[in-house]
């Protein structure tokens, strides 16, 4: 598997998978809007490309498809058809399977060069090994070839196959020529160059002559049209007008070349072919060439996509039409020239595909889509040097020497913002993926008979992209949750007095460490009573202790696994992941879910999660009499004080301190993680800020020192234990946990 | 894989009065017990965590998974590091005896081993002139003393990462990209 294959595949992977997403946005916004004539046009041109793409890739199957789709917004476009939903459920339907087939292509392994054969997409697409005559036989109106290194190497060794053959072929000729005396052969066709070493053979019976004459007949096949005098044959120069996005230059360059180039001798290029190869050039293509039936490759290249105007005007040459064998000697230069400079190409791009504003002349380049692995392994990069930057800090500090301290400064601060711009990286708007929510939110509403508006706010909000794609399984099925359960039908909501159309509403924000994602819906709301019944009757908890709960409590019992309050499992959920599993898999990153609900009024879902994996600042304290060292994330912290013993009251047993007329609750840190806390007298109290305004102390025995660590994972081994956030290295190689101030005191 | 062997070469290692052994397959490297960090509220057999090359790893305690007298670690005591659920995790054994090659037939495979659930990890035992080497199998040893909950694959694998987004959307948006 080569990189230059990768390359087109996840090129194609990554544009249809964008072009469907625009498709089913345009698709929701024109049942809305049926008249927006311009949304159609945009279907089409999207639906277009695709197809084109598609068909390029040797995927027919969805070429097919896009173009049924492509048909009926035809309709629409000329008006033949009106927009109505029932065109909208099909063309959404046309978008689904189309991008079924562009999961399964994706699914097929990228190893095997050909993805076809172990898919039935592309039945079209062509063996992987074929003979020149294959790989250069190409005809208008399937461009099936696919441009991969597999296939270069197949034309490479084909073309050393014809260097082989035409050497042999000329020197068997002279050969030939010295025995028989024959006068040079001039301009006739193959085929009667091979009757005449034919010919020769039969009245010398020369093995050579013989063997010539195969070769040229093999070679008439590869070239069968060089020989023949057509109609339309001659010197031409044609303009190619095209419209190509940057990307995918090289690719229609190279379709460009290789139609000139297989229907007829390819003269010259402006610009020159190595430059188009690379694909630089803007519009326009010129090429002169010489052939035998130009219309066949104004056919031909018609049929290339981005090929909008193409221009032909004959042209006379001096020194006449120069002898077919030295034509094909030429072409065969050509194709050797036109592989050698695709190939450098090839070589020359990296994984990473750059964008340019194709709408403006110049080659501003806006944004690169970067591998993801490459990606993390900078992130790796980055944390190691971060890691490598403290224990140097360490080390700085003992030696004292304002040299090196400088030095180390200038290290410090350089290594800080490359990691923060590493982490930027990774941070991804959440709106590129919750773009599937409202074409989920239509389908499902409509088939439970219910009307409802999704919004989506703050769909900028940047997070993790490691945690977006966690919480995407938990987010959907809470969305879900609510169109099952919590929005009303649309006759029930209007008998009830409300809005016939319900609400869902999902909204990212950020505050300093967090990212919070509210999804709420103006539905019945889950009542606690019903909640507390069903714990009580599914034996999850005791009828005593149900009484016994807050009703917030009691909502955050459809979170323990085993619970469900439908009677029967639905088509659209009931048999998903469940809430547990939404909750623990929000846990498994340091998350928090709760939830509350108003019965008759809605119910509002939100998730803290941390916003970033990565590096963290944090205070080091010491805990317990052996001295353990953790972690606090500094981001959690509003204050640290120093107290004494004496200062601790106790309310109920409880401790408290007094902080400037503030009572405020204390946790013994090293009771919250079960160590041994050995006799103390002094403490020092870290206030932790919480959301929701109850802040609380922390008791540590010491703090040691403001540290900046990447956070790791805590090891798979470990995850049951409670109460952090990650583990982290500290600047002298040992390892510590990161303490999640969150959930540590209310677990107790 | 693929290739049938015939002979498995173990590292052996002695707990207490026994000697065990671990297909060299499964260890990635072994090393001296070294200071390491505890973990609060893990589960018992859970030493602690030490820093592996900049790697947080667990390290397990054979004699407390195989309910041995705990005893204190010295110089001879090593640290056997074995891959488990693409985590590396620490075993610590009271010391290293060597390595042994032996032809796959001279392993015993006792059925009446086996077949207990409790201790389907022994793979097999090897019987050499006056002792018996318990084979191990510390992927089933581990699976079965330490409960990973398995993460389910998430069905939204994001793909792609563009450093500078376009601004989301659910309007139609003009056209970026040209005809084809």
């Amino acid at each position: 598997m080569s990189n230059e294959d990768r390359y087109y595949r996840e090129l194609y992977l990554g544009e249809v998978k964008e072009h469907i997403a625009r498709l089913n946005a345009i698709f929701l916004h024109l049942e809305k809007n049926k008249e927006d004539s311009e949304a159609i046009n945009e279907a089409f041109r999207e639906m277009h490309t695709i197809k084109g793409d598609s068909a390029m890739m040797g995927l027919e199957k969805i070429a097919d498809l896009a173009h049924e789709a492509e048909d009926i917004l035809a309709d629409l476009k000329e008006r033949k058809r009106t927009v109505s939903t029932s065109t909208i459920d099909l063309l959404l339907g046309y978008v689904d399977k189309i991008s079924i087939l562009v999961d399964d292509f994706a699914a097929t392994t990228p190893g095997s060069t050909n993805p076809s054969s172990s898919s039935p997409l592309s039945e079209s697409s062509k063996p992987e090994s074929h003979e020149i005559a294959e790989a250069l036989k190409s005809n208008s109106d399937g461009f099936a070839p696919k441009i991969s290194t597999a296939k270069i190497k197949d034309l490479e060794e084909a073309i050393g196959k014809i260097h082989a053959s035409m050497s042999r072929v000329i020197e068997d000729e002279k050969k030939a020529e010295f025995e028989l005396k024959t006068a040079p052969i001039k301009s006739e066709g193959w085929s009667d160059l091979g009757e005449k070493s034919g010919q020769s053979r039969t009245g010398t019976g020369s093995d050579s002559a013989a063997e010539s004459s195969d070769k040229i007949a093999e070679l008439d096949g590869i070239f069968s049209d060089s020989g023949q005098s057509k109609a339309g044959a001659g010197h031409f120069r044609i303009t190619i007008l095209t419209e190509i996005e940057k990307p995918l230059r090289p690719v229609r360059a190279f379709m460009i070349l290789k139609t000139l180039v297989e229907n007829g001798v390819l003269l010259q290029t402006d610009p020159p072919n190595e430059q188009l190869a690379n694909g630089e050039f803007e519009n326009a293509v010129k090429a002169e060439v010489s052939t035998n039936d130009i219309q066949s490759l104004i056919e031909s290249l018609k049929g290339i996509p981005g090929v909008k105007e193409l221009k032909c005007e004959p042209i006379s040459l001096d020194g006449g039409v120069p002898s077919e064998k030295s034509l094909l000697a030429e072409k065969i230069v050509q194709i050797d020239q036109l592989v050698s400079c695709f190939e450098t190409q090839g070589k020359e791009e990296s994984s990473a595909t750059i964008r340019a504003d194709s709408t403006k002349g110049k080659h501003r380049v806006e944004e690169i889509r970067v591998n993801i692995s490459s990606l993390d392994r900078l992130f790796n990069l980055a944390g190691e040097l971060v890691l490598a930057k403290s224990r140097l800090g360490n080390i700085v500090k003992q030696l004292g020497s304002p040299e090196l301290k400088e030095v180390h400064r200038l290290i410090d601060g350089t290594v800080s913002d490359l990691q923060n711009e590493v982490m930027n990286l990774r941070l991804m708007p959440i709106g590129q993926v919750f773009g599937i929510f409202p074409r989920m939110v239509r389908d499902m509403s409509k088939s439970l008979s219910k009307e409802i508006d999704l919004i989506v706010e703050g769909g900028d909000t940047a997070i993790d992209r490691k945690i977006l794609e966690e919480i995407m399984d938990p987010v959907v099925h809470i969305v879900r949750n609510c169109i099952d359960h919590g929005i009303e039908t649309t006759e029930e909501r209007v008998r009830i007095g409300k809005a016939a159309v319900g609400t869902i509403k999902i909204s990212a924000s950020r505050d300093a460490s967090h990212f919070i994602l509210n999804i709420e819906d103006d539905g019945k709301g889950i009542d606690p009573k019903a909640v507390r019944e069903t714990a009580v009757i599914r034996g999850l908890i005791s009828s005593k202790k149900a009484e016994s709960m807050t009703d917030e409590e009691a909502l955050g019992l459809i979170c323990v696994p085993g619970f469900s309050m439908k009677k029967e499992v639905s088509e659209l959920s009931g048999r998903g992941m469940g809430m547990s599993a939404v909750k623990s898999k929000i846990e498994s990153f340091g998350g928090s879910l709760s939830i509350k609900s108003e019965v008759g009024k809605g119910t509002t879902i939100t998730m803290r999660l941390p916003a970033s994996m990565a590096t963290l600042k944090v205070i080091i304290v010491g805990v317990g009499s052996s001295g353990q060292l953790y972690a606090i994330p500094v981001i959690d912290i509003l204050e640290i004080v120093e107290i004494k013993k004496e200062e601790i009251r106790f309310i109920h047993g409880a401790p408290f301190i007094n902080l400037r007329g503030n009572l405020i609750r204390l946790y013994r840190l090293a009771w919250l993680l079960g160590i041994d806390e050995g006799v103390c007298n002094a403490y020092v109290v870290i206030i932790i800020k919480r959301g929701d305004g109850r802040n609380y102390g922390l008791l540590v025995s010491e703090v040691r020192d403001e540290d900046e660590v990447a956070m790791k994972p805590i090891p798979k081994i470990l995850r049951e234990v409670r109460g952090f956030l990650g583990s982290a290295i500290l600047g002298d190689g040992k390892p510590t946990f990161v303490i999640d101030v969150m959930t540590i005191a209310k677990d107790k | 894989m693929g290739v049938t062997r015939t002979e498995v070469q173990a590292i052996t290692f002695q707990l207490d009065k026994e000697i065990y052994g671990i297909d060299v397959h499964q260890i990635k490297e072994i090393i001296k017990v070294r200071d390491y960090v505890k973990v609060p509220n893990a589960p018992g057999y859970v030493e602690g965590v030490i820093n592996l090359r900049g790697q947080i790893t667990p390290i397990v305690d054979l004699r407390k998974i195989f309910g041995m007298v705990q005893r204190e670690f010295d110089e001879n005591s090593r640290i056997i590091m074995v891959e488990f659920d693409s985590d590396v995790v620490g075993l610590i054994v009271d010391c290293v005896v060597g390595v042994v090659t032996v032809p796959i037939g001279e392993i015993v495979k006792s059925p009446s081993i086996t077949t207990s659930p409790s201790n389907s990890f022994i793979s097999g035992i090897i019987r050499s002139e006056n002792q018996l080497t318990i084979l191990i199998d510390v992927v089933k040893l581990l699976q079965e003393h330490c409960q990973v909950s398995q993460d389910g694959a998430s069905a939204f694998k994001i793909t792609k990462n563009v450093a500078k987004s376009e601004k989301p959307s659910a309007s139609v948006s003009s056209p970026s990209s040209a005809e084809i």
